[in-house]
């Protein structure tokens, strides 16, 4: 090779290719990112050192995931990691963030968003010793947990200030006292997922309901112990945007009027609620002309009425509609509903 | 702007000394870099240099400019007008596929590269999806095949960083 295809080579290899994949690696996955690291040594110091592009560790569903994380978090290039994903990873226990908490405090200073999802084998326990590390955490998921609990409720809530999200999906020793808890400390949450948390009653929706105004997700899929009066004080929520009611047997016409207070209501399940009938339904319609979102599966009780209201305030915006199961409406084929709501996609919800 | 700029001829030099004609209004609002410049100079200067490009990547730069001129009038919401709209843009779709799908390489990395300097938002988006296209889900081996990219690893300094690495490459 002369003198001059060498240079060009070394220009390619040592300036051209680190300067373009910088630009390109902000478009790729973290897997991607790992392999780029390996290509070549100039590829690796300019990618290393551009501290945005590690900003998310994520092992999902990965296997010995507690000593990896702890690896990872040790790296200098994961000092302001803002969010780690370790949902459905096995091998991941308290102990683990025992020695987090001890050895990469620093790391975790600016982590935002932390996803536990379904790691069984953390508990309270382990919820003390992350908390205490990263105070900016904002988004928390920890669902299907037994384990987390009251106290670890506790903990999170006297450490992490600035909570807007919460996933509690099944955890189902979470009670009202916990709930108290949320709504004496996080007054802006915005999202919170209560499926499946059978130990809440009425009193500490309640609760929610006054302290937490800035909810827009709210989720109580499966609470079916819940009464009219949790569900007339929906009202309340007035930024409210998506409510889950799955299974809210109690489900009073009178309630879901209420509910059609919340102007803004983008997304309403109101699977199995088999007490509501057209009343409810056209009160909705009336309220709620975004609505886009709306799944009636399994309620007998409503009629073509119901989709002719429906029709007359939210004909465009509905993309999501079924009404599977709903005997009482005649013309509910897909096309007709169609002719009523043209820009529907989807026509099932519920399995 | 007065009918007068928009029909105003500029000029451009390549790092190479070859010198393009091109309407003002064709690369003013997709080029940020030349914008600047004739925002700057008060319009008086009609030479701009581009030291940066080469004249095979300039010519690259404005025949894509050229194709996407009419790209930010949008449509008035009447409906065969709608539907002129929509095909013409399911149209300059394809005409970019094409564009990026034979370049070389080499060509390929120093367009990104011009579009980058001139500030060319749409068309560095365009590029930068499709190298990031050609690198997902390959292995490191593919990567450095595909982009010519030599291996300067020792085999000592790939199996530090590996062992540096465990959690990443189980």
């Amino acid at each position: 090779m002369d003198g001059k295809e060498e240079t060009e080579e070394l220009t390619w290899n040592r300036e051209t290719v680190p300067k373009v994949l910088k630009i390109v690696s902000t478009r790729l996955s973290q897997k991607d990112l790992i392999s780029l690291l390996l290509v070549s040594p100039w590829l690796y110091r300019t990618l290393v050192s551009y501290p945005s592009l590690w900003l998310i560790i994520s092992l999902r569903e990965t296997k010995n995931v507690g000593n990896r994380v702890m690896a990872a978090l040790s790296l200098p290039r994961y000092r302001h990691v803002k969010e780690i994903n370790l949902e459905f990873a096995k091998n991941i226990d308290d102990s683990h963030l025992e020695i987090i908490q001890n050895k990469c405090a620093d790391s975790l200073q600016n982590l935002e968003s932390l996803n536990l999802n379904a790691c069984q084998s953390i508990s309270d326990n382990g919820i003390k010793y992350i908390t205490k590390v990263c105070p900016k955490l904002k988004v928390f998921n920890i669902y299907w947990n037994v384990r987390f609990a009251d106290t670890g409720i506790e903990y999170l809530v006297k450490r992490c200030k600035h909570i807007i999200h919460l996933n509690l999906s099944g955890c189902k020793n979470i009670s009202d006292k916990s709930l108290k808890l949320v709504s004496d400390n996080y007054p802006k949450l915005e999202f919170l997922n209560l499926t499946r948390c059978l130990k809440l009653t009425d009193s500490g929706l309640q609760l929610i309901l006054r302290g937490c105004s800035s909810l827009q997700n709210l989720n109580l899929y499966a609470l079916s112990g819940l009464s009219d009066v949790t569900y007339k004080n929906l009202s309340l929520l007035s930024h409210l945007k998506d409510l889950d009611l799955c299974g809210a047997q109690n489900l009073s016409d009178e309630g879901l009027s209420s509910i059609a207070k919340c102007k803004g209501l983008v997304s309403l399940n109101l699977t199995w609620c088999v007490r509501v009938t057209d009343a409810g339904i056209i009160a909705i319609a009336q309220g709620c002309p975004s609505l886009e979102y709306l799944s009636l599966y399994g309620i007998v009780g409503v009629t073509d009425k119901s989709l002719e209201a429906l029709s007359t305030s939210c004909s465009h915006k509905l993309t999501t509609l079924d009404v599977n199961g709903c005997i009482g409406i005649k013309r509910r084929s897909r096309d007709e509903l169609l002719k009523l709501f043209p820009n529907l996609k989807c026509f099932k919800v519920h399995s | 702007m007065s009918s007068s700029d928009s029909e105003r001829m500029l000029k451009l030099k390549s790092s190479d000394g070859v010198t393009f004609d091109i309407k003002d209004a064709i690369v003013v609002t997709k080029l940020e870099f030349i914008k600047n410049i004739i925002e700057d100079c008060c319009g008086d200067n009609d030479l701009i240099l581009v030291p940066n490009v080469n004249s095979e990547i300039l010519a690259m730069v404005l025949e894509w400019c050229k194709k996407h001129v009419g790209d930010d009038i949008i449509s008035d919401g009447e409906d065969d007008e709608e539907n002129e709209y929509f095909s013409r843009k399911k149209e300059i779709k394809k005409w970019d596929a094409e564009f990026v799908k034979n370049l070389d390489q080499g060509v390929l990395y120093h367009l990104l590269m011009a579009a980058d300097y001139l500030n060319a938002k749409q068309l560095l988006d365009l590029l930068t999806q499709r190298v990031a296209d050609m690198i997902k889900g390959k292995k490191s081996e593919q990567i450095r095949q595909i982009f010519n990219i030599k291996n300067d690893f020792t085999p000592e300094e790939e199996e530090a960083i590996k062992k540096r690495n465990p959690w990443a490459f189980e």
